[in-house]
């Protein structure tokens, strides 16, 4: 779609937005119109939000780098010539921020998030047949699981835990992955192999 | 290194039920509306001018505040400090090293500048220059004891040039 860029004043402006593609949102944004990166945020921040999640186990953590990396992105919008997408790019930035905070974090101590799963999960197949056949505990409760396997994952190393949130989480591709990481797929193959390794061991109680 | 095997299908499983550790509802839409309410409150703030800027960065930074007023302070303190000396010694009065002093006591001769010699029979006086100063502020300083004018009698400034050689004790 061309940008024929609509005016701040439309009425139903979210709406307008909505149908341009990256593109032109970007161009739009550059340009200072903050609707059009309201919808760029609308389209990815939940991604962006379940990988710093995933990277960090806390829902605080991820609800303020996630604010970050976006006003990072639009500061830095100027300097984006789109030479990859913007998908990619914004993801780059929230992965290097949340490193960064990592390391920091190194020396704080670490909490736990422990926030509730999605209810949905109850219903879904693999997690009865974790807690309910396979588990010599019957009555592991949700929120267990979930902390054991935050643990398992905080155990992982960055690239390690970050390549397993990509690909088995969020289910992106092996290329998608490598391009946010900026490696070959044959990097994130072999990640991707010792991460699950390191995971089987850490969450064997589950998997026997 | 096959990720297909069996026993990572399993770990793939399990760790694929995180995608389900999801905020509570209406948390991205929250998400959004403060990532765009920040972005703005930074661009009203970038159109302001440049001194209300810093008063506010003065509220958001106490170290900077707390910074700002020490610096304020220590000038403040150096420049009474340094005001009080200045009063209290006179010009006069160089801090540290070397003044040059010249001391030309009862010249009547022609021993050494004539020019100096000129009405000064039984003048008592002393050159001073403080070296710290400038060329343009070196003045010469004339004392004579038992002058009737009393800043004559006094250590007193007079400016080169000035009537400093028609001076008649």
């Amino acid at each position: 779609m061309q940008a024929t860029i609509p005016k701040e004043t439309t009425v139903n402006r979210k709406q307008i937005w909505a149908e341009y593609e990256d593109v032109d949102l970007v161009k739009a944004s550059q340009d200072g119109m903050l609707a059009a990166f309201d919808e760029l945020i609308q389209r990815y921040q939940q991604r962006v939000y379940a990988t710093v999640y995933h990277m960090t186990s806390s829902h605080e953590d991820a609800d303020d780098l996630t604010q970050e990396s976006f006003i990072k992105a639009y500061k830095a919008l100027k300097r984006f010539k789109g030479e990859s997408s913007f998908y990619t790019w914004i993801y780059r930035i929230a992965v290097n921020r949340t490193i960064n905070f990592l390391k920091q974090r190194k020396r704080k101590s670490y909490h736990m998030s422990l926030n509730d799963m999605d209810m949905q999960v109850e219903k879904h197949a693999d997690l009865l047949m974790f807690i309910s056949d396979n588990t010599p505990r019957r009555d592991l409760r949700l929120n267990e699981l979930q902390e054991k396997m935050n643990e398992a994952m905080q155990k992982l190393s960055q690239t390690h835990r970050l390549t397993v949130a990509l690909h088995d989480v969020q289910g992106m591709s092996h290329e998608e992955i490598g391009k946010i990481m900026d490696c070959n797929t044959g990097t994130v193959r072999s990640r991707l192999f010792y991460a699950r390794q390191q995971l089987q061991a850490l969450l064997s109680e589950y998997l026997s | 290194m096959n990720e297909q095997s069996a026993p990572h299908q399993k770990v793939k499983k399990l760790i694929a039920l995180k995608k389900f550790e999801t905020p509570p509802p209406g948390h991205h839409d929250l998400l959004a509306s403060k990532i765009i309410s920040r972005l703005e409150v930074e661009q009203l703030r970038a159109r302001d001018p440049w001194h209300r800027r810093w008063l506010q960065s003065l509220n958001f930074n106490p170290m900077l505040t707390a910074a700002y007023t020490a610096a304020i302070m220590a000038l403040f303190v150096f420049g009474w400090h340094y005001g009080e000396h200045f009063e209290a010694d006179g010009p006069v009065k160089s801090y540290g090293s070397a003044d040059l002093r010249m001391g030309l006591m009862g010249l009547s001769s022609d021993e050494s500048n004539p020019k100096l010699n000129h009405g000064l029979g039984i003048a008592d006086f002393t050159l001073e220059m403080s070296p710290k100063k400038s060329y343009s502020s070196i003045q010469p300083f004339v004392h004579i004891p038992g002058s009737l004018v009393p800043w004559l009698r006094e250590s007193s400034a007079i400016q080169a040039g000035n009537s400093l050689w028609n001076v008649t004790p």
